[in-house]
């Protein structure tokens, strides 16, 4: 009985093994097996949006992506790399500018998110135009106020480099140095990217307790503020107006999706690590922490655009604000942004 | 226990029906007496009834006057009908076709079960599962420069060139995949009494005529001083692509 039983269930997993095997596209080249895969969600966390089974992270393929992550040779004068506007020290965000500085200087219009729990996150950019984290890394390499690169050059400049062509191979096999590789290659760093071991995470364990003015903050938090950055990830994807103006320089989500009730809209960002990654908003305007929470108790625009939930929420006081930003620091990371994993390899 | 293997039954057939939705091409192991063949589908491309050129100048329909500098796009999802009705989708595959390139016109397919066929379409464009799949290959690449960075999504039709009636360069990109501005343009063309036989091998042509003039005056006239550049998925990507849709003529085969 049990030897019929198992003799089954093999069959069985042979037979969806072949159904499996005779669905892959043809055009993705066949990954190294599961069992070099590295990546390993936090057991807090929920099922990761991006799917693995395509571009599973291997050892060789993360050390890849790293090092073109701190290439300027993604740039076209060789000036600037994503780490340029993505600094570990500041959870990957660009560190006290309000908007970041491409090649020349030239200044962008928005401010330059931290990359963390990327593999969980349903669209990038502040509008969300970008829909899939392996074509993320287009938009910042021909944008004429980043690295003003084409894609095209970029691949010409790694099938010549005198290391990367043997890099790619170590990552993905025999094969031509393509795009989807290269994408693929930074996919696979920034998927690595997680923060999960805040002072926070560590109290949702049940491994440690938080200070009494961030157990207060916590309270304020869940009354207030987790309608949209929601729990365990602190954002619920979506896309809106928080207030912060009548008239839009910048039409933000609207700007994708042509509609004019999305004009003025914007990504929930986390907050995880949010103590590390000022200034805010999507232009920078707020210089710090406190002066970001202020808005929401005396600098709500009230517009009818603003989101409905921020319409409807009660009034916080000038002390709910400091106790919020007492329980904000709780989900600093700093295992996240001292890990020697995510360092300049140069 | 019963319940359980009816479950991973129903699962198979699930996974199964998940990947024959489209008839494959490739040999079916389940059917090894199916046999294949192959055609070429030409795309002939015109202005005004004269071979088209790049770089020349053209007259429209409304009387502007254009020399077209490039003109790609992209053609998908290719099926056949058999004589009972009934359609064969030929493997996912996209072709980039190319003004600047005769050979990127001749679309082979391969693997086409021996059958007559009575008709065929394809899209311009790509279909909307493509454009949210993450980093592509071989003519879906974004390096071929089919693809919005910023918001993402390819471009399904390119028209670049310059008319005096433009105050700026000509630049039609035109795509989008989602909701009412989905830009992708189905062809279907009846090959009237003509028969596309695909036998075990030859490889038939079938000549399809694109009449490159019927892009500025297909279903609504354009006219290049009110309207010269589109550069994101909308209304008036969604307009031209009513155009696109008229530009595809079946014209003959050759068996």
């Amino acid at each position: 009985m049990v030897g019929s039983k198992k003799g089954r269930s093999l069959a069985t997993s042979l037979f969806l093994l072949f159904v499996l095997v005779a669905c892959k596209p043809d055009d993705v080249w066949q990954q190294p097996g599961k069992a070099d895969a590295i990546f390993a969600p936090p057991a807090h966390f929920p099922v990761t949006y991006y799917d693995f089974s395509r571009n599973p992270v291997t050892a060789p393929g993360f050390e890849l992506g790293r090092r073109l992550f701190y290439d300027p040779i993604l740039s076209r004068d060789s000036s600037i790399s994503c780490a340029s506007c993505h600094r570990q020290e500041f959870a990957f965000s660009d560190g006290g500018k309000a908007v970041s500085h491409g090649i020349g200087g030239r200044a962008g219009t928005r401010n330059s998110p931290g990359l963390f729990n990327l593999a969980w996150s349903r669209s990038f950019m502040w509008d969300g135009g970008v829909n899939h984290l392996e074509v993320f890394p287009l938009a910042p390499i021909t944008e004429a106020a980043e690295m003003d690169e084409t894609l095209a050059k970029v691949m010409d400049k790694l099938r010549k480099h005198p290391v990367y062509p043997g890099l790619f191979e170590a990552a993905f096999g025999p094969g031509e140095l393509t795009d989807q590789r290269f994408l693929f290659a930074l996919a696979q760093f920034q998927n690595m990217l997680v923060s999960a071991n805040s002072p926070y995470d560590r109290f949702l364990q049940g491994k440690e307790a938080l200070p009494a003015a961030a157990m207060n903050g916590l309270a304020i938090f869940r009354s207030h503020c987790s309608g949209c950055h929601s729990d365990v990830l602190f954002t619920d994807h979506s896309f809106r107006d928080n207030g912060m103006d009548s008239l839009f320089a910048d039409a933000g989500r609207g700007r994708i999706t042509q509609l004019g009730t999305d004009t003025g809209r914007f990504k929930v960002p986390s907050l995880r690590n949010v103590a590390l990654t000022a200034p805010y908003m999507h232009d920078g305007r707020f210089v710090d922490l406190s002066t970001a929470l202020e808005h929401y108790r005396t600098g709500l625009s009230h517009s009818a655009s603003m989101d409905a939930l921020l319409h409807n929420a009660p009034p916080l006081s000038a002390t709910d604000i400091i106790q919020l930003q007492v329980f904000l620091e709780q989900l600093t990371d700093h295992s996240f942004i001292n890990n020697p994993l995510y360092k300049n390899p140069f | 226990m019963k319940f359980k293997s009816l479950l991973v039954v129903a699962v198979a057939a699930l996974a199964l029906a998940a990947c024959t939705k489209d008839e494959t091409n490739t040999p079916d192991p389940f059917n090894p007496n199916v046999s294949y063949g192959k055609f070429r589908l030409e795309l002939d491309h015109a202005f005004n009834g004269t071979a088209f050129q790049l770089n020349t100048d053209y007259t429209t329909g409304t009387g502007d006057t254009i020399s077209i500098s490039l003109l790609k796009y992209y053609v998908s999802n290719i099926q056949l009908q058999k004589a009972d009705g009934s359609w064969w989708s030929a493997t996912p595959n996209y072709y980039l076709v190319d003004a600047s390139s005769s050979a990127s016109a001749l679309l082979q397919i391969d693997s086409v079960p021996i059958a007559e066929y009575k008709a065929i379409r394809y899209m311009i464009g790509v279909d909307s599962m493509r454009n949210f799949s993450g980093a592509q290959t071989g003519a879906l690449a974004p390096s071929n420069g089919m693809f919005w960075s910023w918001n993402s999504g390819y471009i399904f039709l390119k028209l670049e060139g310059s008319s005096p009636q433009a105050g700026n360069p000509v630049e039609f990109h035109i795509g989008g995949f989602m909701g009412e501005n989905a830009a992708q343009a189905v062809i279907n063309h009846d090959f009237g009494t003509s028969r596309l036989r695909i036998t075990a091998t030859a490889n038939p042509q079938t000549h399809v005529y694109a009449a490159v003039d019927k892009f500025f005056d297909g279903a609504t006239p354009l006219s290049l001083s009110s309207l010269s550049a589109v550069h994101m998925p909308g209304a008036n990507a969604k307009l031209i692509s009513t155009n696109i849709a008229t530009m595809f003529e079946f014209d003959h085969i050759h068996n």
